[in-house]
């Protein structure tokens, strides 16, 4: 009988209920993604995890915290144990987060002017929720009062996803856009991608869709990832179709903090297809170079390939990936205006191409003083490598995977990307940190990018023992 | 079940699995570079033989093929294929012989890493670790098969480490390697020439930077292993991102983005010092920055011959082929993409085979070269220079090149991967692609050049005339006509620059890309009448931007609009134009920086069309015509414009715009020819590489003359042919009775794009018609090229598979290992979808293999 207890014994601690469990706040819980916002003396980190194995509640497993990102021991970074320095408690969302990103003053001009405080924005896949999260100017942030943290969409979207912010420099529109990646029944138009776009000074708010068809194409299976181009009030979006590459480019029209964002003109869409310049591209994330005088705009666009024969063949999108590649895209306009997304170069990366994000400006060359091109950093959560690729030497760096024990840098699982603001090193050599989100290791690892010798990139190591510094980790 | 009864099943299941065992593969994982080297390994301790090494990027390895048995050399457990870990991604391999006097010694085998890394095999970094680029030698010498780290402690036998950490060399400091290469160390002869020095190689590494390394490598003291001799880096200035040895042994050739002294194009190295000795180096133009390069030696098209399966060709030269930076090569732009074609002994271009442009016209590649290998006759299976069969250990003069049709015999052959995820077969004798039809002949019919069709279509409003074509053949009094039977007939092409298109001429047709775009439209100062239309729309001064996005170049010849031309204007205010969409003339040319100019691309001067000529409209029962004047007192005005011709217009589906034919009203006037013209008489600032924006201001003098420079530069050779009808081919022999024969056929025939004599005809009498047509009256060409390029990808039971950024291309001749025709010269290309393809030229794509 002693095995019948036992038995019952398991059966019981197998049929716990996962609703019955509240997601701790002093670990990440599969982190995926992170954003970076300045406070007084330093940086705060924002890391939102992600509860994908459903292990606690799935409407409010996920959780943002906001850490202290320095070194130890004031800060998180290498903090024995895993343990964390946070800002404020933390607040609970749901499972399966999306994108993330701080509305304050360096993302959204003039944010904060009119006594607005930073805000959280991040994506939940469980309840196909959008979360509005108040934080401090000191980076804290809280638990979420009440019902007021989430955005109304249309229910019959799903699986939001991208997440970015797309505020005029005159004020004239503070929008965040949210790209979906099911495609959404809507009036019937079953086959058409949605964008919803929310009114950042209008919390209350419900978001606006956003139809995406144009006048060549019509309809799209869904969205990855997103940028927008302030100096030309300008929006790209992903395209997620099989057999086709398609870059969505969104002309945004001005939206006045008076006006009510449904009476505000529509985005006019027009659409370019890299899939003719390589087949088999599954896009994923996008960035856009800074802007140089001198130099020709471009975007870094991050790739997963697959099989282009399997996939007609299959009418969908094969399972196994045939490699990843970052397109630099010339993001110029063409004689006819449109942006001609031109391929300019495709450089391999790690499988299981994810998240890019552009380093600041670099100083122009000491020789001839032109301006140089960005350095771009490129995850890829199935290799469990990040990339660091310097647009002007067109050559590139892999944070690697360690050749003794087999385990990878940045973390396994690399996903979510933010670049400190804040410049280290010196004046005369700045060095760039980007934090990494790994997402099977519940922590986010630090990378140090020289930005005049960018090959020297590196994950972050404790001077003394050599040990990679990271923030979090398993308990 | 009892568990005699399971145990049978078990049995069952297990010789089940067990039958369908093979032996194990490659199990590569991401392949990013292929090289073939003589060696010893586990396979054969003993004797050297030929493997293919795969370095496989995502496995921070090398995998190892027999390169004569297409088998994967096993790690020593025997289930799993060797693994030679190597620095962390492993992106480039070189391998090449020491030229060992005697019995023969394993190669010299080098492996690169992208990127900086920390140097060594699996190295403990620290915080303070350093990364550096690195080239690390595989030990081919011993069975072992791993990376060399030699022994310099060994008091009986010290041996250095042969890998170079470029961080320690002078000069070294962060470089990354971008290009690899083994090349023989050349030593004078005493004859005034060069021999390969016997028992050495040398490493050249193109670095980032502007900087080159070159490494000797010799046999170590004990004879067998390689030691590095030598190594320096020297600063060159510009980046070599390719690198191939010419087969003189004394030249490497550099591709670079980066001008080569002030030159665009290639670098050409002189490696007859030591490692030490900056190499002597000469620019080579291309016309444009180059990405790949190819030094080999080709035996050049001469004639063709009675043999149908083989032409004449000339003595053995050294030609450099490059792959020109898509960024900087077009059809609008001065050098057309493709790979160049380089005479190293003339120092520039080779000359152009037909006689007629200034150079060689670029071997067009699909895609985006991302490899380029030689690929020479085997030493069996080939044929001397005579015709006679090459024997073992004789490379022949020409080698099978399996087609479609059969074979024929070709001379050197090239192997260009490409971002399409094929390889193409490239003729370097005959300067293109190698042909897998006849394109001429009339048995290939779903593919031969000619006009495949031409057809009319109805005018729009009856009474309203045809588009038609003279019949000049038919004198003295040559007919119009619009008979489908007759009009291909009298549609000029030329095979080698008529392209596989579809042409329309069409009345007042829309002019190519200029469609449906956002554009703005300005009142005149007294608010009388429209002033200008602008391609562009406000940003409204968006994050303290550009004023305008979506900024059209109206001013840019290459959009190819002219006074006369009509705009259709719809305006995005519907309220101010209840009429709707209605139509302006263009009546000039505005540059963007004119006085009082806000239009930073250029903008038309317009004025309203008659009423007659307006879009009709319903108000009530009332048709009416649309009102061009709604906006003339709007001030700036949001509208969407389509441009369309003022009258004919010759268009490409693929060619784009083509130029202006004017109807013929009788026979004796001149019909319209697109076609290649001298460019050198032509200048056209805006069609200059680089040229800034915006461009000095250009008349209509002016503008014709861009006009036409751009025309003919779209008009230039697409490819190179030399082919006979067969006698018995009567319709290919009418088909060009008119073009010049060499040696019976027709050899770099030289003529047009397109030649016809358009004129408006009536209906139903047939006459020569004096009505205007119709918008939208049309004809409908459709040319075949007759080139179909051989190909070659990997497949799997007939299906293309993986077939995704192809990386690294290598060769080997098995024949001469084997003795079988069959085996032929492999060509091995890395595709990252973990899979090598291995091909011969000589055999069909049926045989080719896959390795995994």
């Amino acid at each position: 009988m002693r095995w019948l207890a036992s038995l019952l014994l398991v059966l019981v601690a197998c049929g716990e209920s996962s609703a019955a469990r509240v997601t701790p706040t002093d670990r990440f819980i599969f982190p995926a993604s992170v954003a970076v916002t300045a406070r007084p003396g330093g940086s705060a980190l924002l890391v939102a995890s992600g509860n994908y194995d459903l292990t606690y509640d799935g409407a409010t497993g996920g959780t943002v915290l906001s850490v202290d990102p320095a070194l130890a021991p004031a800060g998180s970074a290498g903090l024995a144990g895993g343990a964390l320095r946070k800002l404020g408690e933390g607040a609970h969302v749901g499972s399966l987060v999306g994108e993330l990103a701080v509305v304050d003053a360096a993302t959204c001009p003039g944010w904060g002017t009119a006594g607005e405080a930073p805000v959280a924005l991040v994506t939940t896949r469980f309840a196909d929720q959008i979360w509005r999260l108040p934080l401090g100017l000191d980076g804290t942030l809280g638990p979420c009062q009440g019902s007021g943290c989430t955005v109304d969409v249309a229910p019959q979207f799903h699986d939001p996803f991208g997440l970015t912010l797309a505020c005029r420099a005159d004020g004239l529109r503070r929008s965040a856009f949210v790209s979906y990646m099911r495609t959404a029944s809507v009036s019937g138009s079953g086959a058409i991608g949605w964008l919803a776009e929310l009114d950042l000074d209008d919390p209350a708010a419900p978001a606006r869709p956003i139809k995406v068809d144009t006048d060549v194409f019509f309809g799209t299976a869904g969205f990855a990832g997103m940028a927008y181009d302030g100096r030309a009030d300008r929006l790209f979006a992903l395209g997620q179709r099989v057999l086709t590459a398609e870059v969505f480019i969104l002309d945004l029209a001005p939206c006045p903090p008076q006006a009510a964002l449904a009476t505000c003109p529509l985005p006019i869409v027009s659409v370019v297809d890299l899939y003719p310049a390589l087949g088999g591209l599954d896009l994923q994330a996008i960035a856009l170079s800074n802007h140089q005088d001198g130099l020709g705009r471009r975007a870094y666009v991050t790739a997963r390939v697959y099989d282009p024969t399997l996939a007609a063949l299959l009418r969908g999108r094969p399972s196994n990936d045939m490699g990843a590649v970052l397109l630099v895209l010339d993001l110029e306009e063409d004689l006819t205006g449109r942006p001609s997304l031109r391929v300019l170069r495709v450089v391999p990366i790690g499988l299981g191409a994810s998240q890019v994000r552009v380093l600041p400006v670099r100083a122009p060359a000491a020789v001839g003083g032109l301006p140089r091109r960005d350095v771009v950093v490129v995850s890829s959560a199935t290799e469990g490598v990040v990339t660091v690729y310097d647009d002007q030497e067109a050559v590139a760096r892999t944070i690697p995977i360690d050749g003794t024990t087999g385990a990878p840098e940045a973390g396994r699982s690399p996903f979510g990307l933010a670049v400190d603001p804040t410049l280290y090193g010196t004046a005369a050599a700045p060095v760039a940190r980007v934090y990494v989100a790994a997402v099977q290791q519940a922590l986010v690892s630090v990378l140090e990018v020289p930005l005049d010798s960018p090959g020297q990139a590196h994950a972050l190591r404790d001077p003394a023992t050599g040990a990679l510094v990271r923030i979090g980790g398993l308990k | 079940m009892s568990a005699r009864r399971l145990l049978v099943v078990a049995l069952a299941v297990t010789s089940a699995c067990s039958g369908t065992s093979t032996r194990p593969g490659l199990r590569l994982n991401g392949p990013s570079a292929v090289a073939v080297f003589h060696g010893v390994t586990t396979r054969d301790a003993t004797t050297l033989r030929a493997y293919l090494a795969v370095a496989n990027e995502r496995g921070d390895d090398l995998r190892l093929l027999d390169a004569v048995d297409g088998q994967a050399v096993l790690a020593p457990g025997l289930i799993m294929s060797l693994s030679v870990p190597t620095a962390p991604r492993p992106a480039l391999l070189a391998a090449g012989s020491l030229a060992d006097v005697g019995a023969a010694r394993a190669d010299l085998l080098v492996v690169a890493p992208a990127g900086l890394v920390a140097c060594g095999v699996r190295p403990v970094i620290t915080a303070s670790t350093v990364f550096s680029g690195c080239i690390q030698v595989v030990g081919t010498w011993n069975a072992a098969t791993a990376i060399a780290v030699g022994s310099p402690t060994d008091p009986v036998n010290p041996t250095p480490d042969p890998t170079i950490d470029l961080g320690t060399l002078a000069g070294g400091a962060d470089a990354e390697v971008l290009s690899l290469a083994v090349v023989p160390v050349p030593e004078a002869d005493g004859a005034g020439g060069w021999r390969v020095s016997p028992g050495k190689a040398r490493v050249v590494a193109g670095l980032s930077g502007g900087r080159l390394l070159l490494a000797d490598y010799g046999r170590a003291a004990d004879g067998v292993a390689i030691s590095l001799v030598g190594a320096a880096v020297h600063a060159v200035g510009f980046d070599p991102v390719s690198l191939s040895g010419s087969p003189d042994l004394v030249h490497l050739y550099a591709a670079s983005p980066d001008p080569v002294g002030g030159v665009e194009g290639l670098a050409e190295l002189d490696l007859s010092g030591p490692v030490a000795q900056a190499p002597a180096l000469r620019a080579l133009a291309a016309g444009a920055p180059t990405t790949h390069v190819l030094a080999a030696a080709v035996r050049p098209f001469v004639a063709l011959t009675s043999d149908p399966l083989r032409d004449q060709h000339g003595p053995e030269v050294v030609r450099v082929y490059a792959a020109l930076d898509p960024e900087r090569c077009g059809r609008d732009e001065a050098v057309a993409c493709g790979l160049v074609v380089l005479d190293p002994a003339a120092g520039g271009l080779a000359p152009d085979p037909a006689g007629q442009l200034p150079a060689h016209a670029p071997i067009a590649i699909p895609g985006t070269v991302r490899g380029l290998i030689a690929i020479y006759p085997p030493s069996v299976g080939g044929l001397r220079e005579d015709g006679s069969p090459s024997s073992s250990g004789t490379p022949g003069a020409f080698q099978k090149l399996s087609t479609s049709a059969g074979f024929r015999w070709v001379s050197t052959l090239a192997a260009a991967s490409s971002s399409t995820g094929s390889l193409y077969l490239v003729d370097l004798a005959r300067g293109a692609l190698a042909a897998e039809n006849a394109m001429l002949a009339s048995q290939t019919a779903d593919t031969q050049a000619r006009v495949k069709s031409v057809t009319a279509s109805t005018p729009p409003v009856e009474g309203q005339p045809y588009l038609a074509l003279w019949d000049d053949r038919t004198l003295p009094a040559p007919p119009l006509t619009h008979d489908l039977a007759k009009l291909p007939e009298l549609v000029r092409m030329t095979p080698g620059y008529t392209a596989r298109d579809t042409w329309t001429v069409e009345w007042e047709g829309f002019l190519p890309g200029l469609s449906s775009l956002k554009a703005q439209v300005q009142s005149s100062a007294n608010q009388a009448r429209l002033d200008w239309l602008a391609v562009q729309s406000s940003t409204v001064g968006a994050a303290g931007g550009e004023p305008y996005r979506g900024v059209g170049r109206l001013y840019d010849v290459r959009l190819g609009l002219r006074p006369g031309d009509i705009a259709v204007v719809t305006p995005a205010d519907a309220t101010a134009c209840p009429r709707g969409t209605f139509e302006l003339e263009v009546t000039g040319l505005l540059h963007p920086l004119q006085p009082g100019a806000d239009f930073p691309g250029g903008a038309v001067a317009v004025a309203p069309r008659p009423d007659a000529q307006q879009p009709k409209v319903l108000e009530g029962d009332l048709e009416v015509p649309a009102n061009p004047h709604c906006l003339d007192a709007a001030g700036r005005s949001d509208v969407r414009v389509t441009f369309r011709a003022g009258g004919l217009v010759l268009t490409g589906a693929d060619f784009g715009y083509a130029g202006r034919p004017v109807g013929a009203a009788s026979a004796v006037e001149p019909g319209f020819t697109l076609g290649w013209a001298d460019p050198a008489p032509l200048s056209c600032q805006m069609l200059e590489a680089g040229a800034a924006w915006p461009p000095a201001p250009c008349d209509a003098p002016c503008r014709a003359e861009c006009e036409q420079l751009l025309l003919s530069r779209k008009a230039r050779r697409q490819f190179y042919l030399a082919e006979k009808c067969l006698a018995t081919d009567s319709a290919c022999v009418a088909r060009w009775a008119n073009l010049p024969k060499v040696d019976g056929g027709l050899v770099n025939p030289v003529g047009p794009v397109l030649a016809f004599k358009v004129g408006w005809q009536d209906d139903p009498s047939g006459g020569v018609s004096t009505v205007t047509p119709g918008r939208g009256t049309k004809l409908t060409i459709e040319t075949f090229s007759g080139q179909v390029a051989v190909t070659r990808r990997p497949q799997v039971s007939g299906q293309a598979t993986a077939a995704v950024l192809p990386a690294g291309l290598a060769t080997f001749d098995r024949a001469g290992v084997t003795t079988l025709e069959a085996d032929g010269v492999r060509v091995y290309a890395a595709y990252p979808g973990n899979l090598v393809l291995d091909l011969s030229p000589g055999q069909p794509a049926t045989s080719d293999k896959v390795h995994r």
